[in-house]
């Protein structure tokens, strides 16, 4: 069982982990996107809805 | 793992009968007895039995429940790229009855091995999946869905072994690193023969440290050989038996049945849904008719490939609907989950801190055990409630939630016998007196004197003749003189 420290860390670990993942999740997926696809589209494209 | 050593092994038997020196040489018959069954297995050239997830999957892909929708919806996909696939959607849903308004933005990413998917709604709650093909076999896969309150995000780790004639999985909802809480899944699916594949799920529950559960499921599917009927059957030892059977019969038409039997010492539940699937060139229509008596029927029609025209519709039948409160969907818990989510709740519930989900659910079934209503039928389906349960289930979750300082009851007992009728008024007036909870006054609407004399404090009569407050609720027998 681990300690009363290291409870309290990891669970301050997790809860970072949980925000970066709230809003880095779907910013991370278009860089990828945006990056590796071929051929590269426009950033308009890419956030309006209409263009 | 098997392939890997057979070269090795026939290598060694040929060329030096004489024992080489080698590390494995003490447990080399296991693995010689290894490889023997391995290359045994392999023989029989058992098909791959699909995974537990897709026992059913053509079963649902025929019925139209996953695709039923109510209020007008747009979709708008934009492809950014085909190969790696990079997707963005914007979702758009007006006017339903069950669901808010809302609007989604979803970004997909795929390749061969990775496959990244990403939505955010207008309330900024996120749902991600990741998944991730390690090799041939194994598949990586995680879930999460995220929300601005920290007890409502879910995590779900899961690893898929897929062999040659067996598939396995493991899963982890929401696991606690700190004290091993969560909900673990393991699966298992092997193909007997080259029709007949039977495996089982053990689902191990540890809601808290102290507390742990553990139930085991069994599996049979049974697949004809040229692959155009399938039949699944599960098995929970507390008496849940799921059955489906699926037939192709002709390459535009497929039907589908499902039976779910329940037989529960408490309870015993069946009910049988028979659908239809017909694909047409442009267009694909489904139909489904269940034993509560609903029917439904979803159309789709793509006029271009980005652009699909659905409607769908469902009739209930036996339920005479209007008349309680089934217009509401889903079960009673759904609606409970719902009412904490409008704006006007967190309002009202923010100074208190006792108001989350979680508490606020524990509270209702508290509140409705005391009206005798027993914890499971929280989770049954409105249209499966009685009028008198769910009467009870109603005044429960309005007195949980306590956030209303006056309670507006038009006959709340009017499906309830004398005792039921008198727990609930003994309930309700209690907590008008009580200091601790927010409820002050109840405007009680009853055509019962007894029933006035016993809940009321202050008395208004209405008549056809007009309406006066009265100090005693027997109807008197000279009403006032009409007015007007």
């Amino acid at each position: 069982m681990p300690s009363e420290e290291t409870k309290e860390r990891i669970t301050k670990v997790i809860e970072v982990g949980r925000t970066v993942l709230h809003y880095g999740w779907i910013p991370f997926i278009i860089y990828v996107g945006f990056t590796r696809s071929n051929p590269q589209p426009s950033l308009i494209k890419l956030i309006s809805p209409l263009a | 793992m098997a392939s890997t050593f057979l070269p090795e092994e026939d290598a060694h038997s040929k060329s030096s009968t004489p024992i080489v020196p080698s590390y494995f040489n003490p447990i080399s018959p296991f693995f010689n007895a290894y490889d023997r069954f391995a290359r045994w297995r392999e023989d029989l050239g058992l098909p791959h039995p699909g995974s537990v997830e897709n026992l059913a999957k053509e079963v649902k892909g025929t019925h139209l429940s996953n695709y039923i929708f109510d209020g007008a919806r747009a979709d708008l996909t934009k492809s950014l790229s085909v190969n790696p696939l990079f997707q963005v959607t914007h979702s758009f849903a007006l006017g339903s009855q069950t669901l808010p308004s809302s609007y989604n933005f979803g970004a997909v990413f795929a390749n061969q091995k990775v496959f990244l998917q990403g939505s955010v709604d207008h309330e900024g709650s996120i749902s991600g999946r990741f998944n991730n093909g390690w090799g041939a076999n194994n598949v990586f896969k995680a879930q999460a869905q995220l929300s601005q309150q920290a007890d409502q995000s879910m995590i779900q780790l899961e690893h898929d072994y897929h062999g040659q004639d067996f598939s396995a999985n493991i899963k982890a909802v929401n696991p606690s690193p700190i004290n091993l809480t969560g909900v673990y899944i393991g699966s298992y699916l092997q193909s007997i023969t080259q029709n007949v594949a039977l495996g089982l799920e053990a689902l191990y529950q540890r809601p808290t440290p102290d507390t742990s559960d553990l139930v085991i499921s069994y599996l049979a599917k049974l697949t004809s050989t040229d692959k155009n009927w399938i039949a699944t059957a599960q098995l929970q030892p507390s008496g849940i038996i799921q059955a489906t059977y699926w037939q192709r019969l002709s390459e535009k038409v497929e039907v589908a049945a499902d039976i779910q039997v329940l037989s529960a010492p408490t309870r015993r539940d069946a009910i049988a849904t028979l659908g239809a699937k017909y694909d047409f060139r442009v267009a694909t229509f489904r139909a489904q008719v269940d034993s509560t008596g609903k029917v439904s029927a979803l159309l789709e029609q793509r006029f271009v490939p980005a652009f699909a025209f659905l409607v769908s519709g469902e009739i209930d039948h036996f339920k005479n609907s209007a008349k309680r409160p089934s217009l509401l969907p889903g079960s009673p818990f759904d609606f409970l989950v719902t009412i904490t989510k409008l704006r006007a709740h967190e309002a009202l519930a923010r100074n208190n801190t006792s108001n989350s989900t979680k508490e606020l659910l524990r509270r209702a079934i508290e509140v409705g055990e005391t009206f005798e209503i027993q914890a499971d039928l929280w989770h049954r389906s409105w249209m499966n409630l009685s009028g008198g349960e769910g009467q009870r289930i109603l005044l429960a979750a309005a007195i949980s939630l306590d956030t209303a300082e006056i309670l507006l009851l038009d006959e709340p007992t009017s499906a309830l016998d004398q005792e039921t009728s008198l727990l609930v008024e003994q309930a309700i007036v209690e907590r008008v007196h009580s200091a601790k909870t927010a409820l002050k006054a109840v405007i009680w609407i009853s055509h019962s004197p007894e029933q006035s004399r016993r809940v009321g404090s202050r008395f208004i009569h209405l008549s056809a003749g007009g309406s006066y407050e009265t100090d005693d609720p027997t109807p008197s027998p000279h009403p006032a003189t009409p007015v007007g």
